[in-house]
C-alpha cells in the first residue's frame, strides 16, 4: 500500500526528532564518557604506577630483573594499562613491556620525585597514551611509568556509542512501526477513505457512505461531509429537474428560432424573387416608354402642325404624360435595386470588395457625382476636409455610394443654405459627416432613420421621396466595413449624419478577383485609344426568353442602325448563332430550356462561334462566373441603353480589329492568369516575366497595349525604352500596381 | 589456548572425577607446563623424557612396591593458567611435590604459592628455567634446581664472543621475566668486562614461527652486532633467524638452553626447505645438559634405551595434534636427568614419602652419581644441581658440541 504524503511528513519528522535526539544523546554521553573513562584511566594508572613504585623498593635492591618484569607483567595485564616502564636514578630502564624497543619518547616524559604525575604522551607510530609516572623512594632508586592507553577509552566510547546506537536505533524502529502502524490505522486509512468518498462526490455517487467507524474528528467529518453529500443530492436533484426544464425551454426556443430564420430567408427569398420578377415587366415599361417618347419626338411631333393649339397642348400633354411614366419607371428601378441590394445584404450575398484607397476618393467621387443636385436646388457644398487623410480597406464604390447617399438627403432636406461636408482622422478610424440646414429630426425619430422602409417626418404631411431604404443600406455598408453611422439633430436647425471607417492597413489588391476593374480601365483606355467609326450593318443576336425583351431590345438596336436577329432560348440561340454568324450576341442567362452560362460555354468553345463577342444581360450577378466562361461584358437588368449601346459598339469595333496584348509581370501565376483572361475574351495576349524579355518581346510582337506591374517599370524603365527607343510611343501602357 | 585449555581441562575433570583412583598410582607428582601453543615442544619433549625413566621405575616394581605418576596439566606457557594448576595440584590433586614445570614467566609466578603453602611442604623440582629468582630469597628454598641458570649461559657465551673478538653484543628477548632474565646475564656478563649491549629487542611471549619478525631484524641489523645473543622460545627464535638472515645480518645467532634446540632446528629446516635456503648456519646453542649423542655417557645410554622401549607420550587430551615428538632431544635428555634424581628423593623417604621430608631427603644427596659426568650435591642452602654450559652448533642437521670457537673469530 502507498503511503500517503502526510504520512510520509509525519513519519520524517518523527525520524529526524528521533535521529537528532540520538545524536544529541550519544555526543553528551561519549563525552561524558570520555571524562569519566580519562578520569578512571588516570586513577587506575595512578594506583598501578604507585603500587610497583612501593613494592618495587624491595625488588630493585634485592631482586634480579625477572622478577622485577613479572611482577610488571602482571600488572600490565590490567585492562587498559599498554605499557609500563621501570627506569632507575640514571633513566637506564630496569625493566619494561615494550616491542620491540623502548620509544625515547617515554624516556623523555617529565618526572617528579615528590609525587605522581600525569602527563599526555604521544608515541610515534604508536598512539596517543596517559602516562603516569609515580618515584620510587623519592626518585632516589627511579621512576615507574605506566601508559593507559588512550586507544582503549576511545573503543570504550565506541563500543558504547554503537551499544547505544543500537539500542536507539531499535526503539526508533519500534517508534517508526507504532507510528507508521497507528497512523495508517487511525489517520491514514481515513484520510483515504474521505479521499475515495470525496472522488465518488466528484463523480456525483452521492449514495456512497465514507465508511469510517472509529469515533473520532474523522468520524465527526465524515459526518459533515455525508450531510452535504445528502443536501448536495437535493440540490442537484432540484437542478437537475430545472435543467430539464431550462433544456426543454431552449430546445423549443431553438426549433422557435429556426423557424424565425427560416421565415426571414424566406421573406429574403421571396423580396428577391418578387424584385426580380418586377424588374423584367419595368425594363419592358421603361424601355418602351423611352422608345415612345424618341419616337414620338422623332417622327409623329414633327410630322404633326403646331398651329392647332389643342393639338399643340394635347402634343405637351402626351410628352409630359410619358416623361412621368419614365421618371415614375426609374423610381420604381431605383425603388427595387435598393430592396433588392437589402435583401442581399442581409442574406449575405453581396459580393464584398476589398481594395485599398485613400478617403479622399471618397470625397471626391462623391461631390462630383451630386455636383448637379445642388446646382439644381441653388445650395452650395461647404468641404472642411484636411490635407492629408489616410488610406482605409474595403468596397469603395459602396462607401461612395453611402456618402452619395448621405449629400443627396441633406439636399433632399435643405431649402436654402448650404450643406457641409466633414472629414476628421480620428486616431483610428475616419470620420466623414454631411451636415445640412434643413428641417431637421426629432429625437424620439432619430433611431428609427436607420430601420428599413420607414421615413421620418413625412408620412402623413410630406410626400414620399426616395425609397426609405438609403439609410438602413447606408447602415449595412458602414457596419460590414466596422463602422458606425449616426445622426444629431436639432429640429428645425438641421441634422449631421456621420460615419466612420476603420482606418485600414493597405493590403494587397485582391489582383485577380478583382478583374472587374481591369477589364474597366482596358475598356476605357480601348475606347479612348479606338476611333469609332462605322463601316458596314453589323448583325447582333438577342437571346432572351422574354419576348417584351427581345422586342424591346430589338427596336432599340435597330433603331441604332445594327440589324437584329431574335432567339428565345439557349438552344435557339446556339443554332442561329451558328447559322447566321452574328458580329455579337446579347445573352439572357435565366432561361428556359438552356441557362445562359451553359450556352456561353457551348458557343465559346466552337470554332464557328468563339470569336462572337458575348454581352451577357441579367439580373442575376455572378460576374466572376461570366467572365471565367469567357464572355466579354456582363450588364445587369434593368437594361441601361446608353451603356449596352456603347459596349456593342466597342466590342464590334474590337471584333474588326482584334487587340495584341502584352502580359508583363514576374509573378508567372499571375500573368498567365490574365493572359488566359485576355484570351478568352478574344483578345490576342502574350505573357512575359521580366523586363529585358518583354522588351524583347515588345519589339518583336509590335503589341497594341502592354499591360506591365508598376514594380517591373520602376526597377527597368520598361517604359522610356520601349516609347523612345523601340519606337513605340503609339502604344498604350496599362500599369497594374499592387 | 587458554581458555581451550581450561575447558579442556573442566572437561576431563568431569569426566573423570576421580582419576587417581583408577590409576591407583601411589606416589602422584605434579606438573604444569607448555603442552599446547608454540612452545609446546618443550613441555610435550620434557614430559617424555621424564616419563621414560619412571616408566623404567614403575616396570620394575616401582619405588618400594609403589608406582610413581605424573599429574601434568596445560598451561600454554602462561602464567595464569600456571598458577591455577598449580593450585589445583596441590589442593585437589594432593601431589607429593612439583616437577617438571617449563618457563620463567609461569614459574616466576607460582613461587609465591610455594611460600604461601610452606606450611604443606610444597617443593618444586628442577623447573625447566634458568632464571634467577627461584635461585634466591626468598624462594629458593621452596626449589630445587638441577640445570644450570641463564646467567651462567648467558655468561659463558659473551666470554666466548669476547675470546674471538666479537665485542658488539645485541640482544633479541621475549618481553617477559625470561627475556628479562637473559638480557640481565648479558648485561651482567658484558658489565664485567666493562661492555655494554650495542643492541636490544623485544618480542610479544607466543609468536609464532609463521609471524614477522623482521621489525626486530631490521633494528639489530642498525646496530651492527658482531653476535646475536637470543633469549627466547623456539618459534620466535626461528623466526627472528629466518628474518635476521634475510636481512642480511649473518653474524653468530646464540640461542639459551630453553629454545629446545631440536624443536628450533626443525622450525628452521622447515622454513629453509619453503624458502630454498639454509638457515642453519652460525648458529650457537648452549645447552646445560651433555650432548645425548654422546655414547660414552652412561646416563645417555639408559636415556636411549628408556625412549627406544617406551617412547611414552603425554595425554592425548593434553595436547592438541599435529605435533611430531623428537627421537631424542636435549629437553627430553634434560627430563630424564630429573626423573633419575626425583626418584632417588623418593627412594630416599622409604615406604612413606611425603611431603615434609621431601627437602630433607634432597639436601642429603652428595656426591651422587647420576650417569653423567659430574657428580650432583645437594644441602641446606645449596638447591643447585649442576653448573654446566655445553655449546653446540648445527653440522649435517644436528646440532653437535662445538669443538672450535676459532671459525667465528673476528
Amino acid at each position: 500500500m502507498r503511503m500517503s504524503v502526510l504520512l510520509r511528513k509525519n513519519l520524517l519528522i518523527v525520524v529526524s526528532s528521533l535521529f537528532a535526539l540520538a545524536l544529541a544523546v550519544a555526543a553528551f554521553s561519549s563525552w561524558n564518557l570520555y571524562r569519566h573513562l580519562t578520569g578512571e584511566y588516570v586513577s587506575k594508572g595512578s594506583a598501578v604506577a604507585e603500587s610497583i613504585a612501593n613494592s618495587g623498593i624491595e625488588m630493585m635492591l634485592n631482586r634480579d630483573a625477572s622478577t622485577l618484569q613479572a611482577l610488571i607483567d602482571q600488572w600490565k595485564e590490567i585492562e587498559g594499562v599498554a605499557y609500563i616502564i621501570v627506569v632507575n636514578s640514571e633513566r637506564e630502564v630496569i625493566s619494561h613491556t615494550f616491542v620491540p624497543v623502548v620509544p625515547d619518547e617515554v624516556l623523555a616524559v617529565e618526572t617528579s620525585a615528590r609525587e605522581t604525575r600525569v602527563n599526555k604522551l604521544h608515541i610515534r607510530g604508536k598512539g596517543d597514551y596517559i602516562d603516569v609516572s609515580a618515584p620510587i623512594l623519592g626518585g632516589v632508586i627511579g621512576y615507574v611509568h605506566v601508559g593507559m592507553d588512550k586507544g582503549m577509552i576511545e573503543k570504550g566510547i565506541q563500543a558504547s556509542v554503537v551499544g547505544q546506537g543500537s539500542l536507539i536505533a531499535l526503539i526508533l524502529a519500534v517508534v517508526l512501526l507504532i507510528t507508521y502502524l497507528f497512523f495508517d490505522r487511525h489517520v491514514d486509512s481515513p484520510l483515504k477513505k474521505l479521499t475515495s468518498y470525496a472522488n465518488n462526490m466528484l463523480a456525483h455517487n452521492y449514495s456512497a457512505t465514507a465508511g469510517i467507524e472509529s469515533n473520532d474528528e474523522f468520524k465527526y467529518l465524515a459526518n459533515a461531509i455525508e450531510q452535504i453529500a445528502g443536501h448536495f443530492q437535493r440540490v442537484i436533484a432540484n437542478s437537475e429537474q430545472t435543467m430539464k426544464e431550462l433544456s426543454d425551454t431552449a430546445g423549443k426556443l431553438e426549433a422557435a428560432n429556426a423557424r424565425l430564420k427560416e421565415l426571414d430567408t424566406m421573406k429574403t427569398d421571396f423580396t428577391s424573387t418578387v424584385s426580380h420578377e418586377l424588374r423584367t415587366p419595368l425594363t419592358s415599361v421603361l424601355g418602351f416608354a423611352k422608345l415612345i417618347k424618341a419616337r414620338l419626338n422623332e417622327r409623329i411631333f414633327p410630322l404633326i402642325g403646331t398651329e392647332d393649339k389643342k393639338t399643340e397642348k394635347t402634343m405637351k400633354q402626351i410628352s409630359g404624360n410619358i416623361d412621368i411614366i419614365i421618371s415614375e419607371g426609374e423610381r420604381l428601378t431605383a425603388l427595387i435595386n435598393d430592396v433588392l441590394d437589402i435583401a442581399k445584404m442581409e442574406a449575405g450575398k453581396i459580393e464584398w470588395k476589398k481594395e485599398s484607397f485613400s478617403a479622399r476618393e471618397i470625397i471626391d467621387r462623391s461631390t462630383a457625382a451630386t455636383s448637379s443636385l445642388f446646382e439644381q436646388k441653388g445650395l452650395t457644398l461647404l468641404k472642411e476636409v484636411p490635407d492629408e487623410l489616410p488610406m482605409i480597406t474595403g468596397d469603395r464604390d459602396r462607401l461612395i455610394q453611402v456618402a452619395i447617399n448621405l449629400l443627396s438627403n441633406a439636399v433632399k432636406f435643405t431649402e436654402r443654405g448650404s450643406v457641409t461636408f466633414r472629414a476628421q482622422d480620428a486616431g483610428g478610424e475616419i470620420v466623414l459627416s454631411v451636415t445640412d440646414s434643413g428641417v431637421g429630426i426629432a429625437p424620439a425619430d432619430r433611431d428609427k432613420v436607420f430601420e428599413k422602409f420607414r421615413q421620418v417626418g413625412n408620412s402623413l404631411t410630406g410626400k414620399a421621396k426616395g425609397t426609405g431604404l438609403g439609410l438602413p443600406i447606408c447602415k449595412e455598408i458602414v457596419t460590414h466595413h466596422g463602422g458606425k453611422i449616426w445622426v444629431e439633430s436639432e429640429p428645425g436647425r438641421g441634422s449631421t449624419f456621420s460615419f466612420s471607417i476603420p482606418r485600414g492597413e493597405p493590403e494587397a489588391a485582391e489582383g485577380l478577383s478583382d478583374m472587374d476593374d481591369l477589364m474597366k480601365r482596358l475598356r476605357e483606355q480601348v475606347m479612348t485609344a479606338i476611333p469609332s467609326h462605322r463601316s458596314e450593318r453589323k448583325k447582333i443576336l438577342v437571346v432572351d426568353d422574354e419576348p417584351n425583351i427581345r422586342e424591346l431590345l430589338g427596336q432599340a438596336l435597330t433603331s441604332s442602325g445594327y440589324d437584329v436577329l431574335e432567339a428565345a432560348n439557349g438552344i435557339e440561340g446556339i443554332k442561329t448563332a451558328k447559322k447566321e454568324r452574328p458580329d455579337l450576341i446579347t445573352l439572357d442567362i435565366m432561361m428556359p430550356e438552356m441557362n445562359g452560362f451553359d450556352t456561353a460555354v457551348v458557343l465559346k468553345n466552337d470554332p464557328q462561334t468563339m470569336d462572337i463577342p458575348i454581352i451577357v444581360l441579367s439580373i442575376v450577378e455572378d460576374r466572376q462566373r461570366g467572365y471565367r466562361i469567357g464572355v466579354d461584358r456582363y450588364l445587369s437588368k434593368p437594361i441601361d441603353m446608353d451603356a449596352l449601346l456603347k459596349e456593342t459598339e466597342l466590342l464590334l469595333q474590337r471584333g474588326a480589329s482584334p487587340k495584341k496584348f502584352l502580359v508583363v509581370d514576374d509573378d508567372e501565376p499571375t500573368a498567365k492568369a490574365i493572359t488566359a483572361m485576355l484570351e478568352a475574351r478574344g483578345y490576342s495576349a502574350i505573357d512575359s516575366c521580366c523586363g529585358a524579355e518583354c522588351i524583347e518581346k515588345a519589339a518583336s510582337l509590335k503589341p497594341d497595349m502592354i499591360i506591365i506591374d508598376t514594380v517591373i517599370t520602376h526597377r527597368h524603365d520598361v517604359m522610356k525604352t520601349l516609347r523612345y527607343e523601340k519606337g513605340m510611343e503609339n502604344v498604350l501602357f496599362v500599369l497594374l500596381g499592387k | 589456548m587458554y581458555l581451550r585449555s581450561i575447558i579442556l581441562v573442566s572437561c576431563l575433570l568431569l569426566l573423570l572425577p576421580f582419576p587417581q583412583a583408577s590409576e591407583a598410582a601411589d606416589i602422584v607428582l605434579g606438573m604444569s607446563a607448555a603442552f599446547t601453543g608454540p612452545s609446546r615442544g618443550l613441555g610435550i619433549e620434557l614430559y617424555r623424557g621424564t616419563l621414560a625413566y619412571i616408566e623404567r621405575v614403575n616396570r620394575s616394581g616401582g619405588i618400594n612396591g609403589r608406582k610413581i605418576a605424573i599429574k601434568a596439566y596445560d598451561d600454554g606457557y602462561n602464567p595464569v593458567p600456571a598458577i591455577e594448576n598449580t593450585i589445583r595440584l596441590i589442593e585437589k590433586d594432593n601431589v607429593l611435590f612439583l616437577a617438571d614445570y617449563v618457563g620463567t614467566p609461569t614459574v616466576t609466578r607460582i613461587l609465591p604459592l610455594l611460600k604461601k603453602y610452606s606450611d604443606r611442604h610444597i617443593h618444586l623440582f628442577f623447573p625447566f628455567t634458568g632464571a634467577q629468582p627461584q635461585r634466591e630469597a626468598p624462594y629458593n628454598e621452596f626449589v630445587f634446581n638441577l640445570r644450570a641458570s641463564y646467567s651462567q649461559e648467558t655468561a659463558g657465551l659473551v666470554d666466548h664472543f669476547l675470546k674471538i673478538g666479537r665485542k658488539r653484543i645485541a640482544v633479541f628477548y621475549q618481553a617477559d621475566a625470561y627475556g628479562r632474565s637473559g638480557w640481565e646475564g648479558v648485561r651482567k656478563a658484558l658489565a664485567g668486562h666493562g661492555l655494554r649491549m650495542v643492541g636490544e629487542v623485544t618480542y610479544r611471549r607466543g609468536t609464532r614461527h609463521t609471524d614477522s619478525l623482521r621489525e626486530q631484524a631490521v633494528i639489530l641489523k642498525k646496530a651492527a652486532p658482531d653476535a646475536i645473543i637470543s633469549i627466547g622460545a623456539y618459534a620466535a627464535c626461528a623466526a627472528f633467524i629466518r628474518d635476521a638472515r634475510d636481512e642480511g645480518v649473518d653474524v653468530p645467532i646464540a640461542n639459551v638452553s630453553f629454545v629446545g634446540s631440536e624443536s628450533l632446528l626443525s622450525r628452521l629446516m622447515e622454513i629453509g626447505r619453503e624458502k630454498g635456503k639454509d638457515y642453519t648456519a652460525n648458529l650457537v646453542n648452549s645447552q646445560v645438559v651433555q650432548n645425548y649423542d654422546d655414547m660414552t655417557v652412561r646416563a645417555v645410554r639408559e636415556y636411549r634405551e628408556a625412549m627406544d622401549a617406551y617412547n611414552p607420550m603425554p595425554p592425548l587430551e593434553l595436547t592438541d595434534s599435529g605435533y611430531e615428538p623428537q627421537k631424542y632431544s636435549y629437553v627430553g635428555f634434560e627430563g630424564f636427568l630429573n626423573a633419575k634424581l626425583m626418584v632417588e628423593v623418593l627412594r630416599r623417604m622409604g615406604n612413606n614419602p611425603d611431603r615434609e621430608r621431601v627437602r630433607g631427603a634432597v639436601e642429603g644427596i652428595k656426591d651422587l652419581d647420576i650417569g653423567i659426568n659430574t657428580r650432583i650435591t645437594f644441602g641446606p642452602g645449596k638447591h643447585q644441581g649442576l653448573d654446566d654450559v655445553y655449546y653446540t652448533t648445527v653440522q649435517q642437521g644436528r646440532f653437535v658440541p662445538i669443538t672450535d670457537w676459532g671459525r667465528w673469530s673476528k
